[in-house]
């Protein structure tokens, strides 16, 4: 438990496991299990914080709507966020995911590739218009999800793009465009629309849902990339300074190439020009103690923090009207929960 | 405060920054997103929310009251299509038959159409219109249905319900039929007739099909 946000963590752990229970009616069983059904359900059985169903599930309920109504769609996110995982810490060539092996560490390349396949079918189920949301919910539903996969696909083939380019002359507005594709859509936005469409009967309006999603997904990607240079992400699993060694276009390496000297910048674009396995220990250190020295660090700190600042505004505005409810005064701790993390 | 700009004056000039470039990001991804697929980022207004997104335009209880009309208007669009397609199943399923768009000839024109499968049940409305200008008590009864090659459903495994029907003048009512079709039932088209006490003048033809 952390200190002040008790009540938000055990929100949390309570729709994560009204997910997981649900999502066991979705994840098919068969042969061959140990080569695919097994795999498939590797990832969800590790558990996670489950931040995204919980954002769907307290949004449906702000708006009106009840648990049995919004689960089937956070199942089938956070068995697409599953099945991303997969084929993404393969692209990112990631050892470990929540404390393990990553999958294809565990069973190869072409298997994992295939389990994150099936997940992405498998979490296609619960949309099926089952008679709880009607037709046109069921529709509204889809078309976002749709919408989810174009622009968290896109997102990622942007960053992969970017690393396999050595793209150099990139703006924070570059960086922000990026996280708002690759993460924060399926992350913060989705869920927060999903949510008020199945429990507003799709009246919520969106658009504002959407601003504030965005501000607060961009917000927690800068926190969660400033914990990987600085933090202690171990616990969770993730490999200290991971980002850099994968050359990651972060917020502190997009400041630092814009702000290093000529020196220091023509060594840093070299060293992400080489071959990730070609970067050593010391090479990723001296890309830190860069950061450090040029104020990339506390740039992307202040920078986040503005940004988080506009989240509680951008809240204000996304949920006014609807009066004060425990699902409303959940998604606010989750604000500060989300951005709060220690450095 | 609409787009959670932030208090210019309590922020720092990277916190500033930060917030307008979020802003004007999160303007660009909307506009690509117009384009997806011609389908729109729905907002408040495409959706018919009074003053555009409607945020805090009107009492707490509006938009509640809102969604609750729209989910009784889904349920019963819902249940609309659902009948509908029940319906053009039955259809379907008697014409691939040769059932009412081929009748037998002694059928007269079957007049309540009903299809299962064997073991299963089939359910028709039978209504009586009381044309005369008295009420009329009336007690309905049905035939065994009686199949080409002599296979029969016995009368005794339907029922009506309510069985009576007392029709005022000029008034219509309706009774629901119910056949529950035997598990060793063949496949094929059964037909018999509605009969009932108050009105012995009058027939209705039924068609039983059940399906192979």
């Amino acid at each position: 438990m952390t200190q002040g946000f008790e009540h938000v963590e055990a929100t949390l752990a309570e729709y994560a496991e009204v997910t997981r229970a649900a999502m066991g009616d979705f994840l098919v069983d068969g042969q061959p299990a140990g080569h695919l059904y097994d795999l498939v359900r590797e990832y969800p059985g590790r558990g996670g914080k489950g931040i995204r169903p919980s954002l769907l599930l307290a949004a449906c309920q702000a708006f009106g709507g009840a648990v049995r109504e919004g689960i089937a769609p956070a199942v089938a996110l956070e068995m697409m966020h599953n099945a991303f995982l997969i084929h993404d810490d393969l692209e990112d060539a990631s050892p470990t995911r929540r404390g393990e092996p990553t999958l294809h560490e565990l069973h190869g390349v072409g298997l994992a590739v295939n389990a994150g396949d099936a997940l992405a079918w498998m979490a296609l189920q619960p949309l099926r218009d089952d008679g709880v949301l009607g037709t046109r919910i069921a529709k509204l539903v889809l078309d976002e999800f749709l919408t989810m996969v174009r622009v968290t696909t896109e997102g990622q083939a942007l960053e992969l793009g970017w690393r396999r380019s050595n793209a150099v002359d990139l703006g924070p507005a570059d960086y922000l465009g990026l996280t708002g594709k690759k993460t924060c859509w399926y992350t913060t936005v989705a869920p927060l629309r999903v949510g008020a469409i199945v429990g507003s009967r799709g009246i919520a309006p969106l658009e504002s849902l959407s601003r504030f999603g965005f501000y607060l997904g961009v917000a927690f990607q800068i926190r969660d990339d400033l914990l990987n240079l600085v933090g202690s992400d171990i616990a969770q699993g993730e490999e200290p300074l991971s980002d850099i060694r994968e050359g990651k276009r972060t917020l502190m390496l997009v400041h630092l190439l814009a702000h290093a000297t000529e020196g220091h910048r023509d060594w840093l674009v070299e060293y992400l020009a080489a071959p990730e396995d070609e970067r050593t220990a010391a090479d990723v250190e001296q890309v830190l103690a860069l950061m450090e020295r040029y104020g990339s660090l506390d740039f992307a700190l202040e920078y986040g923090s503005g940004i988080a600042a506009a989240a509680g505004d951008a809240f204000d505005d996304a949920f006014a009207g609807l009066g004060v409810s425990p699902h409303v005064t959940f998604i606010r701790g989750l604000i500060r929960y989300m951005l709060a993390r220690s450095l | 405060m609409s787009d959670g700009d932030g208090h210019r004056d309590d922020l720092s000039d990277v916190q500033w920054r930060g917030i307008t470039a979020a802003r004007d990001v999160f303007d660009r991804l909307v506009a690509e997103l117009d384009g997806f697929d011609g389908r729109p980022p729905r907002t408040g207004a495409e959706l018919g929310t009074p003053g555009g997104n409607g945020n805090g335009a009107g009492p707490d209880d509006i938009p509640q009251l809102r969604a609750a009309v729209a989910r009784t208007i889904d349920v019963y669009a819902d249940l609309f299509r659902r009948t509908l397609e029940v319906y053009a199943d039955v259809v379907e399923s008697v014409l691939r038959t040769g059932g009412p768009a081929a009748p037998a000839p002694d059928a007269g024109g079957a007049e309540v159409g009903l299809a299962a499968a064997a073991g299963a049940e089939a359910v028709a409305a039978v209504w009586i219109h009381n044309a005369t200008e008295a009420p009329i008590d009336v007690v309905l009864r049905i035939t065994d249905l009686t199949a080409h090659d002599g296979a029969v459903v016995e009368a005794s495994a339907s029922g009506f319900a309510p069985p009576r029907l007392h029709v005022g003048a000029g008034a219509s009512r309706s009774s629901e039929l119910t056949v529950r079709v035997p598990g060793a039932a063949a496949p094929g088209t059964y037909v018999g007739h509605v009969l009932s006490t108050g009105m012995p003048e009058t027939r209705l033809a039924v068609c039983l099909v059940v399906a192979g």
